[in-house]
């Protein structure tokens, strides 16, 4: 299922995991129209990914960027 | 010579004039004035009398005899009906205007022509020849059709009317249906011992098989036709009278659940708790959700999305808001099972109608740490 990232106003970077429910009937694209909704307002640097350029490992985690609409680790 | 001749019409004998000596022409004459004074007109009684003879001035007689040998018998017409009031007048036949009429002895003044024609219906009966009959009994005003002595005959006709026996009485028509496909019959039932139903069958057959006290029973109903209207919005069904498992949600009216509102109060304890709705009430978890830190919800109710903020860092995000940022959470992470061997506490950090994020923090130093999961639910007024 698609991702959303954005950077937050402190810096970090947050990723949005649209969810689709234990008890409702949605489509992952249902879900994740719906879950556009949950971008902060003062959310910056808006992308959409797919769910493998969202690292497995997050060792470091802290050090998430976003470059290019994809995220990266900034060691 | 003889000295008297005979008379040739009632052989009188008269005296021969200069022949008949007396004393006999005084015998003689005697003998003739006896004859005279006695005769009736009858054979050697006298020359019989003709009409012109005759002045009847009153009624005549017969005196209980027959008037025979008669060609035709002429009345004098009378102006009206002769009245019944004179007994001179009751038996008799007469004409008034140019009708005949005959008083009959109880007083009736019966027409017996009228308009050239016998009075009543003109014309006659086809076929109505002995031993059937067509009469009229007066004695109890019925008409009486007969297809022999003692046995009725049946009647093809339309529309019968039927009026009481008054004078100037309603009628009520009975008539068949219209436009019959083909010929058929009805027939009546026998008089029942009590007031019964009346039922026909396809064969016209009328039958009386249910008691009118008994009522209309079930049997008497076919299956799937009673509906609400048949049945009185006093009746009170009972719940003796329902068989058990048999009432579904369809049959409750839309009053007997819990509205939002109403779980919302939380006050009113005669309603029924739908699913639909259970969860407004104040007491009732709005959003729950058991989540990984790479953002899977292993469980989730009002959940639109989890936002990975960070090690140990979630934000939930609501399918359906609170309707303010006030409202009550519980938290917990769990950790240890992915062998950490750290002990940590949720802590909430943001709370807003929407969402609400929860840091997950390891107690040994104070910092955001991945546990397994992080578990929340919100208590609170959507």
């Amino acid at each position: 299922m698609k991702k959303i990232i954005y950077t937050r106003p402190d810096g970090g970077t947050s990723v949005i995991h649209p969810i689709i429910g234990s008890k409702e009937i949605l489509s992952e694209d249902q879900a994740f129209e719906r879950a556009k909704k949950d971008i902060p307002s003062d959310a910056s640097n808006v992308h959409v990914v797919e769910e493998h350029h969202v690292p497995k490992d997050r060792s470091k985690r802290h050090l998430w960027g976003i470059e290019d609409g994809k995220i990266v680790i900034k060691e | 010579m003889a000295n008297t001749i005979q008379s040739p019409n009632m052989l009188l004998p008269v005296p021969t004039v200069g022949t008949d000596p007396g004393p006999d022409w005084a015998n003689n004459l005697n003998a003739c004035l006896t004859q005279i004074d006695a005769h009736n007109h009858t054979s050697n009684q006298g020359v019989q009398i003709p009409p012109g003879g005759l002045n009847i001035n009153a009624d005549l007689t017969f005196q209980g005899n027959n008037a025979t040998n008669l060609r035709s018998t002429r009345f004098t017409i009378q102006g009206s009906p002769l009245s019944t009031s004179s007994s001179s007048d009751v038996g008799c036949v007469y004409v008034s205007g140019v009708d005949l009429y005959y008083n009959d002895v109880s007083g009736n003044q019966v027409r017996i022509t009228s308009g050239g024609g016998v009075a009543g219906s003109p014309g006659s009966i086809t076929n109505l020849n002995a031993p059937a009959s067509a009469a009229y009994v007066s004695g109890n005003q019925t008409f009486v059709w007969q297809s022999a002595s003692n046995t009725p005959a049946n009647m093809d006709f339309a529309s019968a009317k039927l009026r009481n026996l008054t004078a100037g009485s309603k009628a009520l028509t009975l008539s068949p249906p219209n436009a019959m496909a083909s010929d058929y019959s009805i027939v009546l039932p026998s008089l029942p011992a009590t007031t019964n139903f009346m039922v026909m069958d396809n064969a016209g057959t009328i039958t009386v098989p249910i008691a009118f006290a008994n009522g209309i029973t079930s049997a008497n109903i076919a299956n799937g036709t009673l509906t609400t209207t048949q049945i009185s919005a006093s009746a009170g069904i009972i719940g003796t009278q329902l068989a058990n498992n048999t009432v579904s949600t369809g049959q409750l009216t839309a009053s007997v659940w819990s509205t939002e509102v109403q779980q919302e109060g939380g006050a009113d304890g005669r309603v029924a708790v739908s699913p639909g709705v259970q969860q407004y009430h104040p007491s009732a978890a709005k959003v729950w959700c058991e989540a990984n830190y790479s953002g899977t919800a292993v469980a989730s109710y009002n959940i639109s999305s989890i936002t990975d903020n960070g090690a140990g860092d979630i934000t939930f995000n609501f399918s359906t808001n609170f309707t303010s940022g006030n409202y009550s959470i519980v938290a917990t992470g769990v950790w240890g099972g992915n062998g950490i061997g750290d002990t940590g506490i949720a802590q909430t950090v943001n709370t807003q109608a929407s969402s609400v994020r929860v840091v997950n923090i390891r107690l040994s130093d104070g910092s955001r740490q991945d546990g397994v999961t992080m578990m929340m639910a919100a208590y609170g007024d959507q």
